[in-house]
């Protein structure tokens, strides 16, 4: 049982990274996604894997203790709009909450663009139907207490009526559940007496916090996608155990780390976003033992660059997301994603006669122009082409022949409607869309009180190493680390079994000062309780569970809230004191000094309790770095056009295939590894370590 | 290789470096500096800025800056000042700023142009620029403007909408001269007057309402001046919250003013300058390319409002005119009544509002960058009115700010109406504003007080192809939100009992977009006060567009000591406001009505109302209209102003036709006859078509005569040049014909007598607009085109 599987099934590719637990060595594979059926796609790339190792599927499954699957299937379902038929039940008297969408649904989830043309937005289409809500005679308070009793009767006639118009899986909501979930679940077990089969989804369970609207979605997605994704985990798990996988397949979820299948299914609504969230899982497990404790991560990919933060070893999470144009409330591993990446369109805006790159973008299908499968507006990749730094014969290790021609005609074109030269225009293209991508970093570094120069920039996904070293030019950022070279191409597929099982429990508990540290205490051994009881049926022994507590807090009368890490001990009212301090520091790093008002009072929301169940660990195997600098494999040399010097120069290209610890590159040179190019450029130098990094020297770039 | 340079750099307008203190000139530089001050009378725009030689400005500005390194700055300065606003929402105290983004933020040049603002409240940003150049002229001199100092200011005569929208802004110093300014606005939700949170109703000026602050130094030189935070944190009933406000503030304009420099240092100053002012001319020249597809003319709205204060029974009129002279728009409140109460605005606001209205509908591919739009805008402002007041007119109920918006919009929507491609922006009013403010001891035992922002989730105005979006908010605001109720109920003594949508909407071929009821009860308190401002029914100040009717007023309720908690405690939930009304008798209650209880006993209800319509309602698609019906339109206003028959729950097509014409036949024969009928009779196709300049009308040419006739039938109306009106059938009714409930009785509610006027063709009976008069004014000239 030597080896840990994850397979990331992404838009495009569905990656595969395979550890081996006693070499400690790490082989990567992709295969094509197959979006009818992506367990296709799933066990292809599995078998892409083993043929790597002179192995069959069966036997290599037959020899792996740990498979994780981070899949879009639930995804997919949502924004291709093929979920189950679903009921709502609410609270009565707010039954069109999902329709008035707090006054803000006709610009969620809207670019600025979209969004200020008035005439051009709309709110969404509902995923419910106005005459699938039911609303329940029933009232709680903010404090949990009960002002209107549950009318059982009517609630069973509700229930009755939507089973009827042939619903498929339920949504519960009822307003204030966080805080007394009695109801809730009182009507779950109504539901489930009178149809066994159904799907049901409590607001409570699926995500317990507050503001009803976007607890609502939560919920709802999670009931639309539920018998769907039930379908899709019992499939590839079965497959898997037929074909020689001796336990169950685990699932990537988006708050870090995998679940057993039954958890999967029960809240599906977790495994969204579940791929791009494992690179940074990946990051920030991997990062630390590699030396790198604060890590921006970048992922471009063909359509999206998804950014996430590592700070301190630990992912920033977020509470609220937006899919499909409804914002809900869910915990997740902070990433946010633009519309920038190899397929993103240029194009000229007659409104400003200036050029725009994205965020429109050619996609898989018509993909770039120099894909000649039909593209006829220039991109990102078909930029890189015509500056020379992607090879045209050795695009995904040279499986598709890129026309060059084609992307000329495109960018010049472009260029032409600007009075710019074919070069200025590609190389245009890129400096816009690393400004944008630039500009995303700062959203996600600068607004959350973090200076992008404390960090170090990993770059992975096939798009990400080829514009780093740009963007991060751009943020002062000094090192850029595509980790373990060619593996940085499958990062999220590795990310998603380094986290272990996590689990996450959450408890509302509203206390202001003094803050009685007795009610905390209380509060997590309670939830330490369930935590270990979950772990253990399981099959986690205690040395092998990890619970990390962490307590939100705030201002009061002040709207935002930080969560702080608490020691997980009995807490005195000295604890409470430094609870504070913490907090306050951390506030003040956050927003500035001053930011905070002490007077004002501090105030406790909520506790989360983070329960871990280790699986056996990825170590990394740190080789000697020769103290001499070694030339690495010259593959060819070809011209290539850089921007800083305004010209095209003979440059070398390196083969990314052998690179070994030690070596050592000057920009401007260009570096090909299978599945992503990186590109030194002028001033800039690149190491590799004895963990297989590329180690890249970002260099502020002389202007001004 | 060909040599080839960058022939597309793009060149930047030298003016600035000529004459470095000249800001635009317009029409209003006919009127005396010296009285527009800001002191006396609202500061108004300079012709050229009269600064102590103590102020240095940064006017370096390369002459090009190529496509690329433009669009990378043009982002970088979005994100600055996107992190600035970031930064108030997550640091305040105000739920209004975080959850409903009750703010703004904006970079103005060195001379205060308007660069770049969030997608927030736009007429906030819209007086920054004012702002800025009262305190270069003001304060340039004594005590000076330093690096490291942060402004303070919350006067309506400066430029505010009112004191609690309190406005913080810095200059960015590079090289020891002032290179550009940042700006922000928050709502704060008390800073003092007779009223908590601030809403003075009873206010009748401004000395009964919060005291404004001109520009005064917050922080100076980087140190925050502890005398003047004191005197603000003594204005308000809540001072630590305010307090916190402050800091969110002052901590968005240091990360702002950071990122500035750091944009200056790593493209240089002149770069960085250049990308400001292409921001600003690509949008003046966006603007100039619109305004040029439409002939000259002036356009007119008028709106009444009412209950400006308790008991107030009098109708006030708003006007506003716009003249269209090349790319030029100059508008004017001439008409408007004199100020009253505290529902009035400052000079400076109407213009914000008058902005804020143009970038929406003339620049929304330009970000609204108000700097460009204003370089086609010119003001005359007549004093002392209901949106421009004098020294003493109080401000602090808004409701002239939300009407300039709806009004300036209207004008403008009816001047795009010419032009078959800008026709698509063009969108009916919502104009009036609704809210409950609440005070007392919360459910946490401490005391509190707040507004309600339910009244964000207004509907949009319907739209030239299509219907308003419920609860679409406004189009000056896209990112304001009501906030869950949840959150609401969290830090208010309050339950809502339900929140839906509003009872009504403005009729038409396309309907207004509808608001919100909501239903409260008191919770957890003994001590909970509410206050209501709106408008009487009667007077909604929501006009409709080409023949859709008005939108409604929104109302409140109420129910005292009731029976609903016992009610609730054995098992029963009122769940909609048609359940209430059935189990309690609600009061109506007085637009402007304070101190009212709303215990755990006691009932509120507060519709917010809705927006116009757009087109004549008869030709609404039936299947539309029968959808209408499922979602509470009654089977009565379906026939009788539809026109539409449903049998067995499905539309009758044949008895719709003949009841639309019977419709039709109807109007013709309950309208005046035209007093200044058109003799020739036009007949479809005989003539050459121009251009539509409503929904159902259009200009013609025949015999070498322009005239304006029906699209429908053909039939000449008017003279091109003339009041189309007065070719017009003319219907006297009122509001109350439409709907009775929630329009109310013009005599029950006022002294002085209004008519809901609906002009119609003489010959097909189609309907080409209305509008609500007092009773014996003559015909509105709406549409005055000027053909030469």
């Amino acid at each position: 049982m030597k080896y840990i599987i994850g397979v990331d099934i992404g838009g495009t590719f569905t990656d595969c990274a395979v550890f081996d637990t006693s070499l400690r060595a790490i082989l990567t594979a992709k295969a094509e996604t197959t979006p009818d059926n992506p367990a296709e796609g799933f066990f292809n790339s599995l078998q892409k894997a083993a043929a790597d190792l002179v192995l069959a599927v069966d036997s290599l499954l037959a020899q792996t203790r740990i498979l994780v699957n981070a899949s879009t299937t639930g995804t997919n379902a949502i924004v291709t709009k093929r979920g189950a038929t679903v009921g709502l039940l609410t609270t009565a008297g707010h039954g069109q909450s999902l329709y008035i969408m707090n006054g803000g649904g006709r610009t969620k989830g809207l670019t600025v663009d979209e969004l200020l043309y008035m005439a051009g937005t709309d709110k969404p289409r509902p995923l419910v139907p106005r005459d699938r809500i039911e609303e329940i005679i029933e009232r709680v308070d903010c404090k949990g207490d009960v002002v209107v009793k549950l009318n059982e009767a009517r609630a069973e006639q509700s229930i009755r009526r939507l089973l009827s118009k042939g619903i498929d899986a339920l949504a519960i909501c009822l307003l204030w559940s966080f805080q007394r979930p009695d109801h809730e679940l009182a009507l779950k077990r109504l539901a489930t007496r009178i149809a066994p089969d159904l799907f049901v989804s409590c607001s409570c369970e699926v995500s317990p916090f507050m503001g009803e609207h976007g607890r609502t979605v939560a919920t709802l997605f999670n009931a639309y996608i539920g018998p769907l994704m039930g379908r899709y985990v019992d499939s590839v798990n079965e497959r898997a155990r037929a074909a020689g996988l001796a336990s169950d397949v685990m699932f990537a979820r988006c708050v870090g780390g995998c679940v057993p299948p039954g958890e999967a299914a029960a809240a599906p609504l977790y495994t969204v976003d579940s791929g791009p969230v494992s690179g940074v899982q990946g990051s920030a497990v991997l990062g630390p033992k590699m030396g790198f404790d604060n890590v921006i991560t970048t992922d471009m990919g063909g359509t999206t660059f998804d950014v996430g933060i590592v700070y301190r070893g630990t992912p920033l999470t977020r509470n609220e997301t937006v899919l499909d144009r409804f914002e809900m409330r869910l915990p997740m591993i902070d990433v946010i994603s633009i519309g920038a990446g190899g397929g993103s369109i240029a194009y000229l805006d007659p409104a400003s006669n200036t050029m725009k790159v994205g965020p429109r973008s050619a996609g898989a299908e018509p993909g770039p122009m120099c894909y000649g499968k039909g593209g006829e507006e220039p991109t990102v990749t078909d930029a890189n082409v015509v500056l020379g730094i992607i090879n045209p014969d050795y695009f995904l290790g040279g499986q598709r022949r890129l026309d060059v021609a084609a992307a000329q005609e495109g960018v010049a074109r472009l260029g032409k409607t600007l009075g710019l030269s074919l070069e200025e225009t590609a190389a245009g293209i890129c400096r816009i869309v690393d400004s944008r991508m630039a500009g995303e970093i700062r959203r996600l570094t600068l607004f959350r009180g973090y200076d992008p120069r404390d960090f170090v920039v990993f770059a992975f996904g096939g798009g990400g190493p080829t514009h780093a070293g740009m963007y991060a030019r751009e943020l002062g950022v000094k090192i850029v680390a595509v980790p373990l070279g060619n593996a940085a191409a499958a990062w999220s597929a590795l990310g998603t079994f380094v986290g272990g099982v996590v689990h996450l429990f959450e408890r509302n508990l509203y206390l202001r000062e003094p803050i009685d540290a007795g009610a905390i205490n209380a509060a997590f051994n309670a939830l330490e309780r369930q935590a270990q009881e979950r772990l253990s049926a399981e099959g986690f022994e205690r040395a092998r569970m990890r619970l990390e507590r962490t307590i939100a807090l705030k201002y009061c009368a002040q709207v935002s809230h930080l969560e702080i890490p608490l020691p997980s001990k009995l807490l005195c009212n000295s604890d409470i004191d430094t609870m504070i301090d913490d907090f306050q520091a951390i506030y003040t790093q956050r927003y500035g000094e001053g930011a905070g008002y002490r007077e004002a009072g501090v105030e406790v929301l909520r506790l989360r309790l983070k329960a871990v169940g280790e699986l056996p660990a990825v170590e990394l195997v740190e080789g000697p770095t020769p103290r001499l600098k070694t030339s690495p494999t010259l593959k060819g040399k070809r011209q290539v056009y850089w921007w800083e010097i305004a010209r095209r120069v003979e440059t070398p290209v390196f083969d990314g295939n052998l690179l070994s610890p030690g070596n050592r590159f000057e920009g401007p040179s260009i570096i090909e590894l299978p599945h992503t190019t990186v590109p030194l450029r002028p001033g800039q130098s690149a190491e590799v370590d004895g963990f297989g990094n590329l180690l890249i020297n970002v260099m502020a770039l002389e202007t001004h | 290789m060909e040599e080839q340079t960058s022939a597309l750099s793009f060149p930047i307008e030298a003016s600035k470096e000529t004459a470095p203190h000249a800001v635009d000139s317009t029409a209003t530089s006919r009127l005396d500096p010296k009285l527009w001050d800001g002191f006396t009378l609202s500061y108004i725009q300079r012709e050229k800025l009269s600064l102590s030689p103590k102020v240095k400005l940064h006017i370096e500005t390369a002459s090009e800056i190529d496509p690329i390194t433009f669009e990378v700055l043009r982002n970088a300065l979005w994100i600055l000042n996107e992190e600035h606003a970031d930064t108030i929402r997550k640091v305040g105290a105000s739920p209004v700023a975080t959850f409903a983004n009750d703010l703004n933020t904006s970079v103005q040049t060195e001379t205060g142009e308007a660069v770049v603002f969030a997608p927030y409240v736009q007429y906030f940003a819209g007086v920054a620029d004012l702002v800025v150049q009262w305190t270069l002229e003001n304060r340039g001199g004594n005590p000076g403007i330093e690096d490291g100092d942060i402004f303070f200011q919350n006067d309506p005569l400066v430029g505010i909408s009112h004191q609690m929208d309190v406005q913080t802004f810095a200059p960015v110093f590079v090289d020891g001269a002032i290179f550009c300014w940042v700006f922000g606005s928050v709502h704060v939700r008390d800073i003092g007057g007779s009223e908590p949170s601030s809403f003075c109703v009873e206010a009748k000026d401004v000395y009964g309402e919060a005291t404004p602050v001109p520009p005064i130094k917050l922080v100076e030189r980087g140190r925050l001046r502890i005398d003047v935070e004191q005197m603000l944190r003594r204005h308000s009933r809540i001072p630590g919250l305010l307090a916190l406000d402050l800091r969110s503030q002052i901590a968005g304009i240091h990360a702002a003013v950071n990122r500035a420099k750091e944009l200056v240092a790593r493209y240089g100053a002149p770069t960085v300058k250049a990308a400001m002012r292409k921001i600003i001319n690509d949008a003046s020249t966006a603007t100039s390319r619109r305004l040029s597809r439409i002939p000259d003319g002036t356009w007119q709205d008028v709106v009444y409002l009412g209950g400006l204060t308790k008991g107030d029974r009098r109708a006030h009129r708003l006007a506003m005119s716009m003249a269209k002279i090349g790319d030029q728009l100059v508008f004017s409140n001439e008409g408007t009544d004199p100020q009253f109460g505290s529902c009035n605005c400052s000079y400076g606001a109407w213009r914000a509002a008058i902005a804020a209205s143009m970038s929406a509908l003339l620049a929304w591919d330009q970000r609204y960058c108000i700097g460009g739009v204003l370089k086609h805008a010119q003001f005359q402002p007549i004093p002392g009115t209901i949106n421009c007041i004098d020294r003493s007119g109080a401000v602090s109920n808004l409701l002239a700010i939300s009407s300039s918006v709806a009004m300036s919009g209207t004008v403008i929507a009816k001047m795009l109406s010419c032009d078959q491609e800008l026709q698509r922006n063009v969108i009916s009013a919502k104009g009036s504003s609704v809210w409950t403010s609440f005070y007392g001891i919360d459910q946490w035992r401490q005391p509190y007080a707040t507004v309600s922002l339910d009244e964000c989730a207004m509907g949009t105005g319907a739209f030239s192809f299509r219907d308003g979006i419920d609860q679409g908010g406004g189009s000056t605001a896209p990112r304001l939100e009501a906030g869950d109720c949840e959150v609401w109920e969290q830090s208010t003594p309050i339950l809502y009992l339900f929140r839906r949508d509003s009872l009504g909407y403005g009729h038409g071929k396309y309907r207004g977009g509808r608001g919100l009821v909501v239903g409260w009860v008191g919770r957890g308190t003994e001590v909970n006060n509410v206050s209501a401002a709106s408008v009487p029914l009667s007077l909604p100040g929501a006009n409709g567009l080409w023949g859709g009717h008005s939108g409604q007023a929104g109302l409140f309720m109420d129910a005292q000591g009731c029976g609903i908690a016992s009610l609730m405690a054995s098992g029963n939930l009122p769940g909609s406001y048609e359940e209430l009304a059935q189990l309690f008798k609600l009061r109506f209650v007085p637009p402007k009505s304070t101190g009212i209880h709303l215990l755990e006993d006691d009932v509120w209800v507060m519709d917010i109302g809705a927006s116009g319509g757009y087109g004549d309602p008869i030709k609404r698609d039936p299947e539309k209209v029968h959808e209408d019906v499922y979602a509470g339109l009654s089977i009565e206003q379906a026939r009788d102003i539809y026109g539409v028959v449903l049998t067995e729950n499905q539309v009758d097509a044949t008895k719709t036709q003949a009841r639309r014409r019977q419709l039709r036949r109807d109007r013709i024969a309950s309208a005046n006859k035209p007093p200044q009928p058109v003799s020739l009779q036009g007949v479809n196709g005989g003539e050459k078509f121009l251009f539509r300049i409503a929904e159902e009308l259009k200009v013609v040419e025949m015999g070498g005569e322009k005239y304006i006739a029906c699209n429908d039938c053909g039939h000449y109306i008017s003279p091109a040049d003339g009041n189309y009106k007065l070719g017009c059938g003319r219907i006297d009714g009122t509001l109350q014909d439409i709907d009775p409930f929630l329009f109310g009785n013009t005599e029950e509610e006022l002294e002085d007598r209004m008519a809901y006027r609906s002009y119609v063709c003489p010959a097909c009976g189609v309907l080409f607009e209305n509008e609500l008069a007092r009773a014996d004014e003559p015909p509105f000239w709406d549409v005055r085109l000027n053909l030469r």
